[in-house]
């Protein structure tokens, strides 16, 4: 059409052509430049010898400092002046007892640890699926987070960052918490419990506490979904809380019988190990549990046992 | 210091009082008895032997303040008059505009009438409901946006703003003209002890005392003080010139005695007047409540029981922690703002039995949370037709037992509801991602 006189019909289609692609390219553009200013997502330490440490039948606290000694003390993970973020599982207004949320003395023990190792400032935080206020009074960690110093948040809609998600399958970006995004460390201290759902909750599964948005899309396609939140950011150091183990009628059960009394803490830097190896510990195959097998798939870590060094320090106290 | 000033601050302590433990509750037991001040409503707690205590307390100093003095109540205490009170841009030279102080007493024996047959009307007019409802108005309608919701939340406000209002007419008009609570009152000091009186030898006739009363005691050239109008604001006390206006002992001289300003007639009239409105609104269509489907705070069995115990004063709108209690409209005017529970908005919490704490008048039980947590508000029942089978609402589920449970079909797990179980706190209907209407429903047992 380069010496013909433009028609109106040409003119307009032309228009809306240029018009569609920019309202296609321009949030990906959007999203490439946010891509840039995002590093990589680390590549799999994969066979780099991934390790999971065990203590065993201790008091909670113990069995956190005793397996912090194993990882090779807080020092490893929290350097001086950091600001660090806590992240327990406080996702309903259950008491301990009942299993649903992360034991108090496992998170008072960690906020300590992080401050004798020259920690600025601990913060605690969660997003409850129960009402926020409540679900921290009455799971008991609002209280033992502050006796311990830490500074307790509640989060808020204004605290969340809608954030890319490099390499994501399934989820291109989502909201994210500040806090989480921010901090100079973060420590992931799942409870491992029964879901109803997902089998299992554990590590990967409370990533779903530092996102925003409307998490109940999250029941449409639970497994990529929560495997593509790994990709954004990466806990310094996770803790799974086995010191009570809910078994049935997670994950928000309340029936005392539903509880075992386990007394086991489990830590490694590599999210889907650790949860690999609770998952046996509920006699799950790791592959069973959906995120796990994703997440390993996107080569957030090792899922094969036998390639992970499980150290088992049992005290025998109890 | 002056007892002009003395009064000020207790008016002032008395609305912060009233107004901050109605924002943030702090023991909420303690909470039902200040709304308890009022002791026509403090009369039907009987909550715990501790509140029961308390608000007899509460009458004793109300009732002897008022057998002693006169309506100290209205002057010193009640947060309504202190706000009008405090609007002293409002000047006094308009003070007879609509000045027709039997009218209260009509608005009493009106209501008084409807109550025989069984027509609760007082929350009204009662001022410490209305200022509760005009709390309420703010804090609870504007965060939740449900439209609906929101306007009737308006309308208790602008019920309140009535008040303040009024005294661009005339300062205290309602006090003077409307507050029914203020003629219980005004009938209660024909038995008072003491009143302000002017003594006759000491007056100059100067009339300022006249020109600075806010509730026109003081009739023009009588110079003889109405007791059962008087607030005991003591204006006229501190104006006087020749300090002629004190409080003095009743003498048995029959001239002295306070008059209340309404005849045997009227009284009977006012009455009649209530007893046959109580017949025509009860057969006005829309009057009557029909069948609700309205659920109701934890413990409410009975509709008809419930809206004539329930005074309106929102305590409930506002302690609940989920905001998902909300003012009931469009069933009947007899149910007209009762507190109605919609879990889409908020869920009943588990742990929380705060309504029934806050509740001044028992018409929202007060129950011990393991009671409230077996109590039956409604049952779940899942639309399948909906349901996108996420399983969110079993994963919410407080019963210990689960009453949502997960049942394996083809091709997706799905959950299924055990009536038995359910006590319809509607977590799972506030967490149901399905837009609009959620999937799983709380509907009335």
């Amino acid at each position: 059409m380069s010496n013909k006189k433009l028609t109106r019909r040409e003119f307009l289609k032309t228009v809306a052509q240029a018009g569609l692609t920019a309202a296609i390219t321009s949030p990906l553009s959007v999203f490439a430049a946010e891509k840039k200013k995002k590093t990589k997502p680390q590549p799999a330490e994969k066979n780099m010898g991934a390790v999971v440490n065990v203590t065993k039948n201790a008091e909670p606290g113990e069995l956190i400092r005793q397996c912090i000694t194993l990882m090779g003390g807080m020092e490893k993970f929290v350097k001086k002046g950091d600001v660090v973020v806590i992240k327990p599982n406080i996702g309903f207004d259950r008491t301990p007892e009942l299993a649903c949320t992360t034991n108090p003395e496992v998170v008072a023990e960690l906020i300590k640890l992080a401050y004798s190792a020259g920690a600025k400032k601990v913060v605690m935080l969660d997003r409850p699926c129960s009402r926020a206020e409540d679900s921290y009074r009455n799971s008991g960690i609002e209280k033992a987070a502050r006796d311990a110093g830490a500074e307790v948040k509640f989060v808020t809609k204004s605290m969340y960052i809608n954030t890319a998600i490099p390499g994501g399958v399934a989820l291109k970006e989502w909201p994210f918490v500040k806090d989480i995004l921010e901090c100079n460390a973060w420590i992931n201290v799942p409870i491992a419990k029964h879901h109803g759902f997902t089998k299992l909750s554990l590590g990967i599964k409370n990533y779903l506490g530092i996102v925003g948005g409307n998490r109940g899309l999250f029941h449409s396609n639970m497994h990529p979904w929560l495997a593509d939140l790994c990709l954004v950011t990466k806990p310094k150091l996770v803790v799974m809380d086995a010191v009570r183990a809910r078994l049935r009628n997670g994950p928000s059960g309340g029936m005392p019988e539903d509880v075992e009394q386990w007394d086991t803490v489990a830590m490694s830097t590599d999210i889907v190990a650790v949860d690999a190896y609770t998952a046996t510990l509920f006699k799950y195959k790791p592959e069973e549990i959906g995120y796990i097998k994703e997440a390993y798939d996107r080569g957030l870590g090792e899922m094969d046992l036998a390639k992970v060094n499980v150290v088992i320090k049992d005290f025998g106290k109890k | 210091m002056k007892t002009i000033q003395f009064r000020r601050i207790v008016q002032l302590l008395s609305f912060t009082v009233f107004t901050i433990l109605f924002f943030f509750g702090i023991p909420y037991a303690f909470q039902s008895n200040i709304i308890s001040f009022t002791p026509v409503f403090a009369v039907m707690s009987t909550n715990n032997i501790l509140s029961i205590l308390i608000t007899f307390l509460i009458i004793i100093s109300v009732f002897g303040l008022t057998l002693l003095f006169g309506r100290v109540y209205c002057g010193w205490i009640c947060p309504l008059g202190s706000i009008s009170d405090f609007l002293w841009w409002t000047d006094l030279k308009k003070r007879y505009v609509l000045h027709y102080p039997k009218f209260k007493y009509y608005v009493l024996l009106f209501l008084v009438g409807l109550t025989f047959l069984g027509i609760q009307l007082f929350w009204w007019f009662e001022p410490v409901t209305r200022i509760y409802r005009g709390i309420t108005g703010f804090t609870t309608g504007f965060p939740t946006g449900v439209m609906e919701v929101t306007f009737l939340h308006w309308a208790g406000l602008a019920l309140f703003l009535v008040v303040p209002l009024l005294n661009i007419f005339s300062k205290r008009l309602w006090c003077k003209t409307f507050c029914p609570s203020g003629a219980g009152y005004a009938w209660l000091t024909k038995f008072s002890r003491y009143k302000l009186t002017i003594e006759n030898e000491k007056c100059i006739r100067c009339e300022r005392c006249i020109k600075v009363c806010p509730v026109n005691t003081i009739e023009k050239e009588m110079y003889v003080l109405n007791p059962s109008e008087c607030v005991n604001c003591r204006l006229c006390a501190e104006t006087c010139p020749t300090k002629a206006i004190k409080y003095s002992a009743l003498k048995n001289d029959d001239s002295d005695k306070p008059k209340v300003a309404i005849t045997r007639r009227e009284f009977i009239g006012s009455v009649a007047t209530g007893i046959a409105a109580g017949i025509v609104l009860k057969h006005i269509p829309g009057w009557n409540r029909r069948r609700s489907v309205s659920l109701r705070p934890p413990g409410v069995a009975d509709d008809e029981d419930f809206e004539k115990k329930c005074i309106r004063c929102g305590a409930c709108f506002q302690v609940c922690p989920t905001k998902g209690l909300h003012p009931e409209v469009g069933n009947g005017l007899t149910s007209f703002y009762i507190p109605r529970f919609i879990p889409r908005v908020g869920y009943c919490a588990y742990s929380c039995i705060k309504c029934g704490k806050s509740c001044p008048t028992g018409a929202i039980p007060n129950l011990k949370l393991v009671d409230k947590q077996n109590t039956v508000i409604g049952t779940a029942v899942i639309d399948y037709e909906r349901c996108i089978k996420c399983l969110i609402c079993e994963e919410m589920c407080p019963i210990p037992e689960k009453a949502v449970r997960i049942r394996a079909v083809k091709p997706m797990d799905e959950p299924y509801v055990i009536p038995d179980l359910c006590i319809g706190c509607g977590i799972c209907e506030n967490a149901c991602p399905v837009e609009g209407n959620a999937a799983i429903r709380v509907i009335r047992a």
